[in-house]
């Protein structure tokens, strides 16, 4: 049968052929019982697995679209976050002034591998606290503006810099003026979008002088134009939106971001993490997989980050090192799953990349 | 369909909402809205699961996954693109790792939706065709989840091999080739029954 058109029935089956190789093969199938048996055949075997049924308990799927709903509601997530704000503010304080700075400077000699405090930095500042003039992490001007340079140019160097459009700026650098993950509040959608969906980041901004703060920021879909103009806005002006954002009692997702008014020292973690998690090199299968988890927990902290594109793609990469090391099934697995997700972006800007590797998996 | 959300007054009469006005307020966080588009696929979605990882419950897990995924990659979406292609593609994807997956392997070899012979209706009819439908599922569940995924997103999907490409990390070339062999597989398996009248027709009306 092969020796006819067998290898492209499929295809003709499939509706995959040109016009022309599809004339030929009608021609052939004119004259060649063969391979119209054959063609048959494949029909027939895709017919019978459309008749198999796929049926679900009885009235599964009447709850089914209230059972999504509910994971997607922040609800369950606030637990976590109601803890006595003096508790938080105390405890950001002191990750500010004591921890931050260990941390940091165990990143820069690139050499500790990332711990967990470093990805998943700040337990919820103060709910006053933001509205004191010098915000957290203007404790260390100076080591914040030099970070923040290195990290710009290490994102130029690694090609970023067409993904996330901030290049050094006297204003202290806009990093990656990316809106937040959507609050998924439900009872006001609206109220959702120009709350932490259309957030711009702020920069660390040491050098952004306590200027009057400009307008209130444009809302909603308006805001997606001019992300990064808007994200100059001084710091100031951030912290009087986050109060009123805070009046809002606005739930947290478990990815969304800390709450506004801890935004610079998000930022200051953004940047440690990140640098500490590109450092990192994976030499066993373990290191590999912890690897890729620092990338998502990462990503999950970080969703929108001036990083986050390459982060993605890093963590497609330690899981393809995991699997190279240890050929476990289970890596490959989670490479495929990374790989594809990403390449499923709308916006994968590094799918090249990606595809390498997986045609390096699959040799 | 009642309209719930106001503010675009553009859904004409009773006709539901259209996909893209409603994916467009999902995307700006509106549950009510994906909740609609969760209504509207959820059979399909579950279906694509359960077929490919042949456990209820597991293609529950999967579903839903696929959904919430879809839900947060939403502003990555193009809604003026349909949904349906998309959500399936996230859903076999996540039912391939599943598989795929040292978990799912500790999991006792699923029983298939054809062998929990559903009560009532027989889609193909006879005694013969009943017997070669569980034939065919226990094909099915003999296939390497990874052809399964394929064959299930092109003879019930109806998606293009550039789809399932994308949609599961491969090549086309390995789409073909995991395709051929599903079908070779699954042809060997049925051809005892290949005459059964049932089946044919089956296969020749559907």
């Amino acid at each position: 049968v092969s020796t006819h058109v067998g290898d492209r029935l499929a295809a003709y089956l499939d509706g995959e052929l040109s016009p022309r190789e599809r004339a030929e093969i009608d021609t052939h199938l004119g004259g060649c019982a063969a391979c119209g048996r054959r063609l048959e055949e494949l029909s027939s075997v895709d017919a019978a697995v459309r008749a198999l049924p796929a049926e679900a308990p009885a009235g599964y799927f009447d709850t089914f679209p209230g059972r999504v709903r509910a994971r997607l509601e922040p609800r369950p997530r606030r637990a976590v976050w109601r803890i006595p704000v003096w508790y938080a503010a105390a405890a950001a304080a002191l990750i500010v002034a004591v921890i931050a700075p260990v941390v940091w400077k165990r990143s820069e000699r690139l050499s500790a591998p990332a711990s967990q405090d470093a990805i998943m930095p700040a337990p919820r500042p103060a709910t006053g606290r933001a509205a004191s003039p010098a915000p957290p992490s203007t404790a260390a001007p100076s080591a914040d503006e030099g970070a923040l340079r290195a990290y710009q140019h290490r994102r130029g160097e690694q090609g970023l810099a067409k993904r996330a459009p901030a290049p050094p700026s006297p204003e202290g650098g806009v990093l990656g003026a990316r809106p937040e993950a959507p609050s998924l509040e439900e009872s006001a959608p609206d109220e959702a979008v120009s709350g932490f969906a259309e957030r711009p980041r702020a920069a660390v901004a040491p050098a952004a002088p306590p200027a009057p703060s400009p307008a209130a920021p444009p809302r909603a879909a308006d805001e997606r134009v001019g992300r990064a103009s808007v994200a100059e806005r001084s710091s100031t002006a951030e912290t009087e939106e986050s109060r009123e954002r805070r009046r809002d009692k606005k739930a947290l997702e478990a990815a969304a971001p800390p709450p506004a008014e801890a935004e610079a020292f998000t930022l200051a973690g953004e940047e440690m993490s990140y640098r500490e998690l590109l450092a990192r090199t994976a030499r066993t299968r373990e290191e590999a997989r912890a690897l890729r988890e620092a990338w998502r927990a990462y990503l999950r902290r970080y969703p929108r980050g001036a990083g986050a594109d390459e982060a993605r793609v890093r963590m497609v990469e330690a899981g393809y090192t995991a699997y190279q090391l240890g050929r476990d099934p289970e890596d490959l697995a989670r490479f495929n799953e990374d790989s594809t997700e990403y390449l499923q972006q709308r916006d994968a800007t590094q799918s090249e990349r990606v595809r390498q590797l997986q045609r390096a998996v699959e040799r | 369909v009642e309209r719930r959300s106001t503010n675009t007054p553009s859904a004409q009469g009773e006709d539901v909402h259209a996909e893209g006005d409603l994916l467009a307020k999902a995307r700006g966080g509106n549950l009510f809205a994906f909740e609609e588009i969760v209504k509207r696929y959820q059979r399909r979605v579950y279906g694509v699961a359960l077929r490919i990882v042949r456990r209820h419950d597991v293609a529950d897990d999967v579903a839903q996954e696929a959904f919430i995924r879809a839900f947060r990659a939403l502003d990555r979406f193009d809604t003026a693109r349909p949904f349906g292609p998309w959500i399936c593609r996230i859903a076999a994807n996540l039912a391939v790792n599943h598989v795929r997956s040292p978990r799912a392997r500790e999991e006792e070899l699923p029983s298939g939706p054809g062998e929990t012979s559903s009560p009532g209706e027989d889609p193909l009819g006879s005694v013969l065709a009943r017997e070669a439908r569980a034939v065919l599922d226990r094909g099915l569940a003999s296939l390497p989840a990874d052809q399964r995924a394929v064959l299930v997103l092109r003879a019930v999907e109806g998606l293009s091999y550039k789809e399932i490409a994308e949609s599961l990390g491969i090549a086309q070339g390995t789409v073909m080739s995991r395709l051929f062999r599903a079908r070779e597989r699954l042809a060997a398996v049925l051809s005892p029954y290949w005459d059964t009248e049932a089946l044919r027709a089956r296969g020749e009306g559907a």
